[in-house]
């Protein structure tokens, strides 16, 4: 591998205040290569949605697990990797792209459900897949 | 989760003092929201000039605390930075607030 290539990785307890911190840690290493700044929110918000899909469903029971993100720096744009232990998707599938429909009353719109539709929106290639008991779930955040 | 509020000409200005609006504190959020809005009029104008990132939990939160305002009261809100800008528009949650580029436009410059 050319050792130009920027790269990084780390892993942390899945929980919301661990998820917190390494996004942090994550724009802090990228904005050390990277001074994008339409880029670095893209990429935070979709680590942030994935992340939080992991601490809320995969490891839902077993909050004490660790993720391990990675990120690599390439001439397309930024590619990650995010691995767990956890429990598999449902059907083991990523889910889809729709975004909750809006509702015109007030109290009849929806709170949730846009976590996975902005993912599939900011980002690329993504690929899951499930072997040996991990979760592993990669995509690319194309530059702008 | 620190909020502070204050009433303008009739308006009440809810100010988040922190930098994020994210699952780790959405329950909190919206507690505090409840909290501070009890008493309000019939407008209330969120300012997220500090709040520097929004995830779709923090989102919900925030239409969940419109929810709790009821039909007779709306939220507006004000100074949304570049990333939780784009968070309400990818989800077309601009649609459904009205959004000020910054509080002194909320309250009428």
């Amino acid at each position: 591998m050319p050792q130009s290539k920027i790269c990084f990785s780390v892993r942390f307890p899945g929980t919301p205040t661990e998820v917190r911190r390494n996004l942090r840690v994550i724009r802090s290493e990228i904005s050390a290569h990277c001074r994008d700044e339409d880029m670095l929110g893209r990429i935070e918000t979709v680590l942030a949605e994935v992340l939080n899909n992991v601490v809320e469903h995969a490891l839902r029971d077993a909050g004490n697990q660790l993720i391990e993100v990675c990120g690599q720096q390439r001439k397309d744009g930024w590619h990650f990797c995010v691995c767990d232990t956890g429990c598999k998707l449902p059907k083991g599938e990523l889910p889809g792209k729709e975004f909750p429909t809006l509702a015109e009353d007030l109290q009849d719109l929806p709170e949730g459900g846009f976590g996975w539709a902005m993912v599939h929106m900011l980002a690329r290639d993504l690929t899951y897949c499930r072997s040996c008991g991990q979760n592993r779930l990669s995509f690319a955040i194309p530059w702008g | 989760m620190d909020l502070s509020s204050n009433a303008q000409n009739g308006t009440l200005v809810v100010t988040v003092n922190e930098s994020r609006i994210d699952a780790a504190v959405a329950i909190q959020f919206k507690d505090k929201m409840r909290e501070r809005t009890e008493d309000a009029g019939d407008r209330v104008v969120l300012d997220l000039a500090q709040v520097s990132f929004i995830d779709s939990s923090g989102l919900g939160a925030i239409v969940a605390a419109m929810k709790q305002l009821g039909k007779d009261r709306r939220l507006d809100l004000a100074g949304l930075n570049k990333d939780v800008d784009r968070v309400f528009r990818l989800t077309r949650m601009d649609t459904v607030f009205t959004i000020h580029p910054s509080l002194g436009d909320a309250l009428g410059g």
